[in-house]
This record gives structure tokens, C-alpha cells and sequence, in this order.
């Protein structure tokens, strides 16, 4: 009944009308435009626009709203008897928040011929998610937001250098099985010179989700507050 | 209650917030007085649990608070400046506090401090008084061993004042932190009094209040100290003084002074200083 509750205090302001709206409304435009010039330029333009920047805002708009200050966070953690179900909420939220977009873009690449995009692209939910429990759990409302933006954009970005240069030869596992974590959208670009095919990237992402999800909780559980 | 600190230090890079802090306290209400920066805070975050010492240890209740696994449960705390970024409103803060099972003093609480009357405005939308109200209602209304309550009526009107200051006066199982002298003596049975980091008085209401010295208050602050005090401390229309009780009660009676007690808490401060 308690953790109810806290999902239903955390749904609370998850989804700002205004801001949602318009995101969405861009993110599904460049998101159609990008997939129709797939045919003509390949899924360049798609992964950029997806993966650098509508995803990593999205990302961020739906993290910042559990990237809460120290003396919130301290206040929701005596309203929910402890870290347990203040950390269950926060993901369940975060995960029920990246759905719609995630979701929306991945159905629509899916129903544009596109079906290699959306197992990818769902994995950003599982990803994210724990990419900002991990965070939520050491940092603050405005370093926490800042931080997640360069794990979700910037860090990609680098992959998409360091998958595409041409003559050094495919990527090690280690290499290939980061890139999968930070980029799975843009591995499904290189999948024929990747030492690690599809179903194992996607497993790999699962198992790197569910263990910095523990990662989360156990420091977050042990968290200390200078109020 | 039992809260015992021995050697306990907390730094922040190279500034330490408190060092060498030693005490034993048996009491049921502990009130941690001090100036601005004196170290009361971070005495109260290590009592809580909320943070670690970097040296020494504290118990309460032969236990670490820092290292209970039930401390959220056990131990409740209420910061000072309360200020809650959270889109949710009051009335979703009692209907959770409802549901949760340690917390069955709610609905008492919630018309005993008024809150009844903002119910539907968001947290985040709160007076610095109303955001105080909440926070005192999520750490008295729930069962707890140990209440820590930082400035608990820093942000509040006089009467709402009294009213918490009542409501803490009869619970067993507190520490508070304040820098109302009055407010202390009114709500606690032992007190410390920090010092930049470090505990320079302690003791129980019999110590606080001293023989011969007493708190005045001048009628008019301006026209100066009537025959037969020797002021200690001034504050304003408020002295402590040496005098004798005779003697007081006659310029009471003459109308000079407005009103005398055995100077305790504010006493105390001012020495420690």
C-alpha cells in the first residue's frame, strides 16, 4: 500500500503538459523524417537525432524529476519508512516515464519498416533507468541532470567516432559490449562488424540494467546527508 | 533515553564541524544550544543517522545510529529551513502518512498544528511556516524511539510556536536543537551547549538554574538598571543579573521591574560564550 503511494506521489508533476507535449511532438517529427531520408542516406540522420539528442532530452526531462535535493530526499525517506520503497518508486516512475517516448519512436520505426530499430530502442528504458538510479543515488537535482545528459549524449557521440573510423578494424568485445550499453541504437548501424551480434548486445544491456539497478539501491541505501 | 558521544569529530575538507565532542546524557528531552556555526546541526545529523563521524562514535540507546538498517524507521528527523521541491500538495503528504503504519497520530496532528487549513496547497508552494508544519507532522506523527528536531519552531507564529513547544514537552525520546533559551528550558530536562564544534556546558535543569542569578526584565529598556542589581549580561530590555530575591520582589512590587526568574538557559549561554 506504501509503495503505491509513493508511485502515485512520484507520478505527481512526472509529465510538465507543456514541456512533454511539444518534446513529443518534435521527437516523433524528426523521428518520421529521419526514417522516411533512411532509404536515400542510410540511418545516419536517424541515430543522430535520436540517439544524441531526443533521447538524452527526453532522458533528462524525466530524470530531473527524481534528481530531488538532499533535504527532499531526506523527507521522502521518513515519509516512506526508508530507502526501499523511496528507490523502488523512483524507478518505477523514471521506467513508466521513458515508455511514451521511447515507446512511441520505436512503434513508429517499427510501423515505417524500420524493426531492426525497436528492440534497440526499448533498451534505452531498462538503460536509462538505471543510469539514473545510479546517479539519483551520489548526486543532486543539477549535477545529477548534467551528468546523466553527457552519459546519454555525449558518451554515444564518442562511440559513433570510435565505431566508424575505417581501416583500424572492428572494435574489440570490451569496446563493442560498452558501445552496446551507452549506444545500443547505433550498434544495430555496425551489427555486421561487431564481434557481438544483436540478441547478445541485448542481453548484455539487460544484465548491465538489472546490475547497476543494485549498484543504485546499495548506495543509495547507504547514502549520507549534510542537511 | 541514552545518548553517549565520545571523542566524535565530523570535517568537511579541513574545517571541522564538531571535534572532541564527549558527553553521557541519560534524559527524556535533550536541547543542543549554540551560536550560528557552532556545530548543533552536525551534532544532530550524526544522532540521526544521517551521516557518519569521522572520528569518534556516538549511541543512542547503546546503538550507532549511523549504522542501524531500521534508522528511517527508528529514528525521525525534521531539518531546519525546510523547503520542499515536490509538485505533490498537503492533503497527498496525510493521505500517505495515513497508509503508513508507523505513523498513527496523523489526523490528531494534522488539526492540532493547523494544517488542516492549507490541505490543498502544493509542497512546493508553502510558506517557509507552513513547509516547518509538514515537516514536524511527518516526524511526530509517526511511532519512532527517537525524535531529532533542528530549529522546530524556527519558521512559526508565536501561538503555533507554543503549541509545538507543548506537543514536545510531553514526548519522551527527543533532541533538539534551538536557539530559543526560553523555548529550550520550556521543552527539555538536560541541555549542551555547543561552541564552535565543541561542547563547552552540559547539564540538567537543576544546574541550569543558578542560585542568585537572576533573568530581569526592565520595564523600560532605556531609562537603566534599577539600585541593587550588578548586571552580568545585557539583552536589551533583558538582563541577567546578581541580586538578591528580596530585593527583586520589592522593585517588582514598585513597579521598576517588570518581571524576574532564576536566570537558566539564556545564563548559561551567555557564560559559555
Amino acid at each position: 500500500m506504501l509503495t503505491r503511494k509513493a508511485v502515485k506521489w512520484y507520478l505527481r508533476g512526472l509529465f510538465p503538459p507543456a514541456a512533454t507535449t511539444v518534446l513529443l511532438l518534435l521527437m516523433l517529427l524528426a523521428a518520421d523524417s529521419s526514417l522516411n531520408a533512411i532509404k536515400t542516406d542510410g540511418p545516419s540522420q536517424f541515430i543522430a537525432l535520436m540517439e544524441y539528442i531526443f533521447f538524452p532530452v527526453y532522458g533528462v526531462l524525466v530524470g530531473s524529476h527524481v534528481f530531488r535535493d538532499s533535504r527532499t530526499t531526506i523527507f521522502e525517506l521518513g515519509i516512506f519508512n526508508g530507502p526501499k520503497t523511496v528507490f523502488l518508486a523512483r524507478a518505477l516512475i523514471v521506467a513508466i516515464g521513458l515508455l511514451p517516448g521511447m515507446g512511441s519512436v520505436a512503434l513508429l520505426a517499427w510501423w515505417k519498416g524500420h524493426p531492426e530499430f525497436l528492440v534497440p530502442i526499448l533498451l534505452k528504458v531498462p538503460l536509462y533507468t538505471a543510469f539514473i538510479a545510479v546517479l539519483a543515488a551520489y548526486l543532486d537535482s543539477l549535477a545529477g541532470t548534467l551528468t546523466l545528459f553527457i552519459i546519454t549524449s555525449a558518451v554515444p557521440m564518442s562511440f559513433s567516432v570510435l565505431l566508424g573510423r575505417s581501416g583500424s578494424g572492428p572494435p574489440d568485445a570490451l569496446m563493442t559490449s560498452i558501445a552496446y550499453v551507452f549506444s545500443p541504437v547505433l550498434c544495430v548501424r555496425y551489427r555486421g562488424l561487431l564481434p557481438i551480434d544483436g540478441i547478445h548486445g541485448a542481453a548484455l544491456d539487460l544484465a548491465v540494467s538489472a546490475l547497476l539497478l543494485l549498484w543504485g539501491y546499495w548506495a543509495f541505501s547507504r547514502r549520507e546527508f549534510s542537511p | 533515553m541514552r545518548v553517549e558521544a565520545a571523542n566524535l569529530g565530523v570535517n568537511y575538507g579541513s574545517v571541522w564541524g564538531i571535534r572532541e565532542v564527549t558527553f553521557k546524557v541519560k534524559a527524556q528531552r535533550l536541547a543542543v544550544v549554540g551560536h550560528n556555526g557552532s556545530g548543533k546541526t552536525t551534532l544532530l545529523s550524526v544522532l540521526s543517522g544521517l551521516r557518519k563521524p569521522t572520528e569518534g562514535k556516538a549511541e543512542v540507546n547503546g546503538l550507532e545510529p549511523y549504522r542501524r538498517s531500521d534508522k528511517w524507521v527508528a529514528i525521525r528527523y525534521s531539518f531546519e529551513k525546510p523547503q520542499f521541491s515536490v509538485p505533490v500538495k498537503v492533503r497527498d503528504l496525510v493521505e500517505t502518512l495515513r497508509v503508513n503504519p508507523n505513523c498513527p497520530k496523523v489526523d490528531d496532528l494534522v488539526e492540532a498544528l493547523g494544517i488542516s487549513g492549507f490541505l490543498d496547497h502544493r509542497l512546493d508552494g508553502l510558506s517557509s511556516g507552513q513547509a516547518q508544519l509538514c515537516n514536524l507532522l511527518m516526524a511526530l506523527s509517526c511511532d519512532a524511539e527517537l525524535v531529532i528536531l533542528d530549529e522546530p519552531t524556527a519558521h512559526l507564529d508565536s501561538y503555533r510556536a507554543g503549541l509545538v513547544d507543548d506537543i514536545l514537552s510531553k514526548r519522551r525520546g527527543l533532541i533538539m536543537a534551538t536557539h530559543d533559551p526560553e523555548e529550550g528550558e520550556a521543552v527539555a530536562d538536560h541541555f549542551i551547549i555547543m561552541k564552535e564544534g565543541r561542547l563547552v556546558w552540559q547539564g540538567g535543569r537543576r544546574e541550569l538554574f543558578a542560585d542568585g542569578v537572576y533573568e530581569i526584565t526592565l520595564v523600560d529598556g532605556t531609562s537603566g538598571v534599577p539600585p541593587g542589581i550588578e548586571v552580568v549580561h545585557s539583552f536589551g530590555a533583558i538582563v541577567i543579573a546578581r541580586a538578591e530575591e528580596e530585593t527583586l520582589s520589592e522593585l517588582f512590587r514598585r513597579g521598576l521591574i517588570a518581571g524576574f526568574k532564576r536566570a537558566g538557559l539564556r545564563y548559561a549561554y551567555a557564560e559559555s560564550r
